[in-house]
């Protein structure tokens, strides 16, 4: 899977004079300015708007824990998928303080290996200890975030366990509410953080504004390998034998294809940031919207149409179509921010 | 990509900055491959404070580079596939001799000296078998290659010699490629990784460590061998990415491997991929780096004991800094640190230019 965006960045890395002249690379970036410019129109902003959805999940689980009822219950769902997008919109971020201390697992530990939101899970609710607020943080990674509270509403049984009244019922909401009241604490310290950080890069030297905007635009090209290789591959598989809808990111929830969509919408927008409008590469923004737009428009639930092999090709179209948009990403996004990414990680040695 | 031996020669000639041995006689050299914002390649001496003795261009992204014991060369091999490598001497950057690959051989980024600096080693890719092969070449020949042997395995890249300079440690990373298909993975369901002792005398190797049928897909790469004969090495797992084996490991001298371990959220940041690894000065602790993860590992290794991470982007080049405990590594994208394990924190190396340069995987020590 790697080898496609390999092959694409070497490519680009040593063949710089014969095959890329009609790519203008940035000769003289102005990194400090970018770096604020990413960090207060494009992060900063989406941060806000996670922060904001967390807070009103948490009052949901509060409202549904306080009086459990079906309107409550529908919230708590209307809640998780307006978060869930609120994530999928600055997921690709993965610089500055959401990589400190474990945030970016904290919020959705994703993909989930060796069973770990499942075991923690099932060892927090047999367990018999006070279930606080203040206690999640200190817990498994695993059990503190959207992974978790997915689990909690959309598992097979959850929402009737939930709904049942009784002493595990009590235990799932204590834990749903210490969850959703985790998101918000780790959501509002990424937000505390990026201020100090923002004020470093307006007024530091170039070296930490340089490695932002490395760090933006590598981010921006994991996005779409995110998305095609983990959230379309390893599900899809290269035949409908080799599928495994389950591997597929919030699929008890169905929120699949639409939080993919966001994804790329958010690459879409911060391309657009990037290269503007009417210069050269804007066909990077237009190909992006349009593999977000096929994620979008497909007619079924992805992990459904894994399986279904007159549904496959709807898939592998989507797939193409952000291929195509993470080779035009790659060749357009590092000039026009005067980087280069991917030398060492893209190598393959 | 095919090189023509007089316009590299000639490159490298107009390329040549000379900076002068007597300035940074009191410190610690380091040498590495690396591009400049121009896209050109080239070799590089320095020093931690990003003093620059000399570059000298190459034809293309250069790899590994070892140092003869017994005279001023140094080598610097292509990268994976590639067709060449250059004999330069470390004092002053002047090319002796461009050596191309024979027909039906191509470089796979490695080598190192005998004891005696009289023959180099270096691994090689036998195209029509597929099988590893150590190129041997004849250091006062003009770097002749005069023979080959096995390397007991697929697709070797590093490779060390053992204290006592006699046996060497190669690891075969079990995947087989051809410069055809660029670097794709051939035998990705049916790697054979394995670490093997071979006699370069006799070719006969002394054991070989098969990876089993578990662990097919962790590629094993990089090599870091102590003076107690005890090894580190690093690896790359080929196999399903939702999988996140152990990526570091000990071979004994005699054969016997551990596992190092370290907690599993630290383990998924690494994403299944070491570029490089290395011993500290004092060889108790090891540093791993993982570019796609974009993190430097640390263990100790006289306990086994993790000993944490530190996020750098596109880290790949590690080598032992001169206090006992730090490292210097590389990226492609931000420049040269100095890390120190048991904090596993990073500091930049001051008034340096070191960051205008996309730093190749591998940095070695010359002085």
């Amino acid at each position: 899977m790697l080898r496609f965006l390999s092959a694409a960045l070497i490519l680009f890395l040593v063949l710089p004079a014969a095959a890329q002249e009609y790519v203008p690379v940035n000769q003289n970036p102005d990194f400090k300015a970018e770096a604020v410019r990413i960090a207060e129109q494009f992060v900063v902003p989406r941060y806000e708007a996670l922060a904001a959805r967390f807070l009103t999940q948490n009052e949901a689980w509060k409202t549904y824990c306080g009086k459990p009822d079906d309107r409550g219950f529908e919230q708590l769902g209307v809640q998780f998928r307006e978060a869930a997008e609120a994530w999928a919109a600055v997921e690709l971020v993965r610089y500055g303080p959401i990589s400190e201390d474990f945030r970016y697992e904290r919020i959705a530990y994703w993909p989930e290996r060796k069973n770990d939101v499942a075991r923690g899970l099932a060892r927090l609710l047999s367990s018999n200890d006070a279930l606080t607020e203040d206690s999640m943080y200190d817990r498994s990674v695993a059990v503190q975030g959207m992974s978790a509270l997915e689990r909690l509403l959309y598992d097979e049984g959850a929402a009737a366990a939930l709904k049942a009244g009784d002493l595990g019922a009590k235990r799932r909401c204590a834990a749903g509410q210490a969850i959703s009241f985790n998101l918000t604490r780790v959501s509002k310290d990424v937000l505390t953080d990026w201020k100090p950080l923002i004020q470093k890069l307006k007024t530091g030297d170039e070296g930490p504004a340089r490695e932002a905007v490395t760090r933006f635009g590598t981010d921006l090209l994991m996005l779409f390998q995110v998305v095609g290789d983990q959230k379309l591959d390893v599900p899809v598989g290269t035949t409908s034998g080799e599928a495994k809808p389950q591997a597929a990111q919030w699929w008890r929830s169905g929120l699949s294809n639409a939080t993919i969509a966001t994804n790329l919408k958010s690459a879409a927008d911060l391309s657009y940031m990037i290269l503007g409008s009417g210069g050269p590469g804007i066909n990077t923004v237009g190909a992006t919207e349009t593999a977000q737009s096929l994620a979008e428009s497909l007619p079924a639930p992805l992990p459904d149409m894994i399986k279904d092999g007159s549904q496959r090709s709807k898939l592998l179209l989507l797939r193409n179509a952000v291929r195509g948009a993470r080779d035009l990403t790659t060749a357009y996004v590092p000039a026009a921010l005067g980087i280069v990414v991917g030398f060492n990680s893209l190598d393959g040695d | 990509m095919q090189i023509d031996r007089r316009s590299f020669m000639l490159a490298l000639a107009s390329s040549f900055v000379a900076g002068g041995m007597p300035a940074f006689a009191r410190e610690r050299l380091y040498v590495s491959a690396c591009n400049d914002a121009a896209g050109v390649s080239n070799l590089a001496v320095f020093t931690a404070d990003g003093g620059t003795l000399f570059k000298t261009q190459l034809p293309d992204r250069g790899h590994d580079i070892a140092l003869s014991p017994a005279s001023p060369d140094l080598v610097v091999f292509a990268r994976r596939p590639g067709d060449w490598m250059a004999v330069i001497d470390r004092r002053n950057g002047a090319v002796k001799v461009v050596v191309r690959s024979p027909e039906g051989r191509h470089f796979y980024g490695h080598g190192t000296y005998s004891g005696d600096g009289t023959l180099l080693y270096a691994t090689e890719n036998n195209l029509e078998t597929g099988q590893g092969v150590l190129g041997v070449y004849d250091t006062a020949a003009n770097y002749r290659r005069i023979g080959e042997q096995p390397t007991h395995g697929i697709g070797p890249h590093d490779v060390a010699f053992m204290p006592g300079k006699e046996l060497l440690l190669v690891a075969n990373g079990g995947a087989r490629t051809d410069p055809a298909s660029g670097r794709e993975i051939l035998n990705k369901h049916r790697m054979e990784p394995s670490l093997a002792l071979v006699d370069p005398r006799s070719g006969e190797a002394r054991y070989k460590v098969d990876f089993g049928s578990d662990l097919t897909g962790l590629s094993v790469r990089h090599l870091a061998v102590a003076s107690d004969g005890e090894a580190a090495f690093a690896c790359q797992y080929e196999g399903d990415p939702e999988e996140a084996p152990p990526l570091v490991g000990l071979v004994s001298k005699d054969g016997r491997t551990r596992m190092l371990g370290m907690p599993d959220e630290d383990l998924y940041r690494l994403n299944n991929y070491l570029g490089a690894i290395c011993l500290d000065g004092s060889e108790r602790l090891i540093a791993a780096t993982s570019p796609r993860g974009g993190m430097a590992a640390f263990w100790d290794r006289s306990t086994g004991r993790y000993l944490g991470l530190a996020p750098m982007p596109d880290v790949c080049g590690v080598a032992a800094a001169p206090e006992a405990g730090t490292f210097i590594v590389s990226s492609g994208n931000a420049g040269v640190k100095i890390a120190r394990a048991e904090t596993h924190d990073l500091a930049r190396v001051g008034g340096s230019d070191l960051d205008r340069y996309m730093w190749d995987n591998h940095i070695e020590i010359v002085t």
